[in-house]
């Protein structure tokens, strides 16, 4: 590992993308708060004026006045709130903090998501990979299973129960349904990490260190420990970084399809799902059907996925530049 | 091979009927009660009884799935807690799912194949980089910007292609919108700009029209994977010595690519394209809900009442019947691919494997 990482240090894409996402975390969970104390509003809190009377969000950098209600009819000397990226749609709530807490939720869903199905798939993969026959037989055939059908109809199918039953635990930091989405991600994205694992271990067990340690009498949970978790970790690295891409990807999505947190717990697909479709209808131009009043910014759509778009290439990126950094380290 | 095919058509038929069974036993957990489908919001209990005795939701877990497989075994898919015939309902919403994927994946492979062939021909040059910092940045779009974009330009901009909604072949009226009252923003705006279409032009320009974008959004769900895998596959083949030996011969390099390359990469493709059938059932939920196509995605988001629209619900008969279709889909897909692989690689050898 440790001159992987020397080689990681020289990657310099790899180092932008990782630079950028533990600015995303500091900007999202300590950025967020302070943001928060700096402006004076919170996240979830609604302007009337942060909407002109057609129901357009005010863009960038607008100053908005600092009441709920329409009344008093705001004059020039009226307090006023500054709006960094602008309002996030009808109800005229702030985009920027929107963004960083929403990006507490989307980056705790996706990262919880990652764990839970590295650790099933280390599991599965280790034990299917190690011990062979009737285990591998098992494991494969539950990898295949999972992995053949279609996540997303039984993230609906069989989420809808689990969550029924999982929304109310938050562990006191996270927001209500996080857990529950975490365990539904997770169940269903391990099988690709599985696959990769068994076929490391099935190599790794080949090599004559473990066949010396299985000589002076080690026993397989020890061997699995001591000497094939440290070879693992490079591989995992690389799959976690892919995952993690992955499921932020998808907990967005589950937020458009309706099926992701709450109403009111910010998070970036709600953010988009909320004006999902909307550009449509700033230049409807036909006269027949239905007449829509509602004017649509496009800095709403842009902003929430634009942060989507930037969070899944750094880990991508990242993910490839682990990846060859430890090709090369194997390679000298 | 028979004997390889019917061994795992059997191996199939277990799996579909252990996916079925286990969407029957989830609804024997979930905290909800269909009878207020039937009797209304209002119900008393002793209405709710009698509607979950209408519904047959009373009977044991064991008693309901043997009906619903007896049901199967005489063609009948039996009826949904809403009350329409889940015969109808398939036949109107499996077709479109699937000209949607079929089409989709055509539109993919034919984009994917001249990039990966243009990316592998100038492997390491400025074009060969570019594509695939592109394909690292499809990667990264979802189908929902996707679509918003290829709506806002195709649609609105250009008006030239319709917002959403399906004309079916050989069908003469209003395009196949859901009823009035559970539009989405997006399908009231479809509606109104392509209501009047679909009486006018003849059928193969309506339904190809409505379908043109709903196949690119799908295509570029999954163009960037594979423009990487034909590309590498690609770079090896060219390294290949019968390459060589084929150019001196005097053979051009388009006949190298389309006798020689395309059968070498063949094998792959299909393979890849099996494991992503049930990605590709995923893909099809997110197109049709931007495009509003009235197709299996769709049916499964109503039938557990998670367009946001209803009570949440769950359609217990729909529900089934979707997870038979695509898991039976799936199985017989993926036989289909691995026979297909076997008839363009000798080397494969079927009896051995699994």
């Amino acid at each position: 590992m440790g001159s992987a990482w020397h080689l990681l240090r020289r990657d310099r894409l790899g180092l932008i993308a990782g630079g950028f996402l533990v600015f995303l975390v500091l900007a999202c969970f300590a950025g967020g708060p302070i943001a928060h104390a700096a402006l004076g509003h919170g996240p979830l809190q609604y302007f009337t004026y942060g909407t002109n009377d057609r129901q357009k969000p005010v863009g960038p950098w607008t100053w908005v006045p600092n009441q709920a209600s329409p009344y008093p009819l705001p004059t020039a000397h009226s307090a006023r709130t500054l709006f960094v990226l602008g309002a996030d749609g009808p109800l005229g709530r702030d985009e920027l903090l929107e963004l960083l807490y929403g990006g507490q939720t989307t980056l705790e869903i996706a990262g919880g998501a990652t764990l839970l199905a590295l650790a099933i798939a280390l599991v599965v993969g280790t034990l299917g990979g190690f011990y062979g026959g009737l285990a591998d037989a098992l494991a494969s055939r539950a990898t295949d299973f999972v992995a053949a059908f279609p996540l997303l109809l039984f993230v609906i199918a069989l989420g809808w129960t689990v969550a029924a039953r999982l929304n109310a635990i938050t562990f006191g930091v996270l927001q209500r349904g996080v857990v529950s989405l975490i365990v539904v991600i997770g169940v269903f994205t391990w099988p690709y990490p599985a696959r990769i694992i068994r076929s490391r271990v099935l190599a790794l067990r080949e090599q004559e260190f473990v066949e010396a340690a299985e000589m002076i009498g080690a026993r397989g949970t020890r061997i699995i420990r001591t000497h094939l978790l440290p070879h693992l970790a490079g591989t995992i690295a690389v799959y976690a970084s892919l995952i993690f891409a992955a499921n932020v990807v998808l907990e967005a999505a589950l937020s458009m399809l309706d099926l992701g947190l709450q109403q009111d717990t910010p998070d970036w697909g709600a953010m988009l799902s909320q004006n999902f479709g909307t550009l449509l209808f700033r230049t409807q131009r036909t006269g027949q059907g239905l007449d829509i009043p509602t004017q649509q910014s496009v800095w709403t759509q842009v902003i929430p996925a634009t942060a989507l778009l930037l969070t899944v290439v750094a880990f991508a990126v990242l993910g490839e530049s682990i990846r060859r950094a430890l090709d090369r380290r194997d390679m000298r | 091979m028979t004997a390889y095919a019917l061994r795992r058509l059997g191996f199939g038929v277990v799996v579909v009927a252990v996916l079925t069974f286990v969407t029957y036993a989830v609804f024997q957990l979930i905290p909800y009660n269909p009878g207020y489908i039937v009797a209304g919001p209002n119900a008393t209990p002793a209405q709710l009884t009698a509607a979950d005795h209408q519904l047959g939701v009373d009977r044991t877990l064991w008693a309901q799935y043997g009906s619903f497989l007896w049901r199967l075994v005489h063609a009948n898919l039996g009826t949904s807690f809403t009350g329409r015939p889940l015969n109808s309902v398939m036949a109107a919403t499996v077709p479109v799912t699937a000209l949607l994927v079929t089409g989709g994946m055509i539109v993919m492979l034919a984009l994917a194949l001249p990039l990966a062939v243009a990316s592998a021909r100038r492997a390491g040059t400025a074009i060969d980089q570019a594509i695939l910092a592109v394909s690292v940045l499809g990667i990264a779009l979802h189908p929902f910007v996707v679509g918003v974009v290829l709506k806002q330009i195709f649609g609105v901009g250009l008006g030239i292609l319709p917002l959403g909604g399906y004309c079916p072949m050989h069908h003469v009226g209003p395009p196949h919108m859901p009823p009035a009252t559970y539009l989405t923003p997006a399908q009231v705006s479809a509606d109104a700009h392509g209501g009047a279409t679909c009486l006018a032009r003849p059928w193969p320009w309506l339904w190809t029209s409505h379908m043109i974008l709903p196949w690119f959004t799908f295509a570029f769900f999954f163009l960037p994977f594979y423009v990487r895998m034909l590309r590498t596959r690609l770079v090896e083949s060219y390294a290949e010595p019968w390459v060589t030996v084929a150019r001196a011969k005097g053979a051009s390099e388009l006949r190298i690519l389309v006798r020689h390359l395309l059968r070498a990469v063949a094998g792959t493709t299909i393979a890849m394209l099996a494991l992503d059938i049930g990605t590709a059932v995923t893909a099809a939920i997110y197109v049709e809900t931007i495009y509003s196509l009235p197709g299996v995605g769709q049916l499964a988001l109503t039938a557990l009442g998670a367009n946001g629209l209803t009570e949440a619900g769950y359609d217990l008969p729909t529900m089934a019947v979707i997870v038979l279709f695509v898991a039976g889909g799936i199985v017989l897909l993926n036989l289909l691919a691995d026979l297909v692989a076997a008839r363009l690689d000798p080397r494969i050898r079927l009896s051995g494997s699994r």
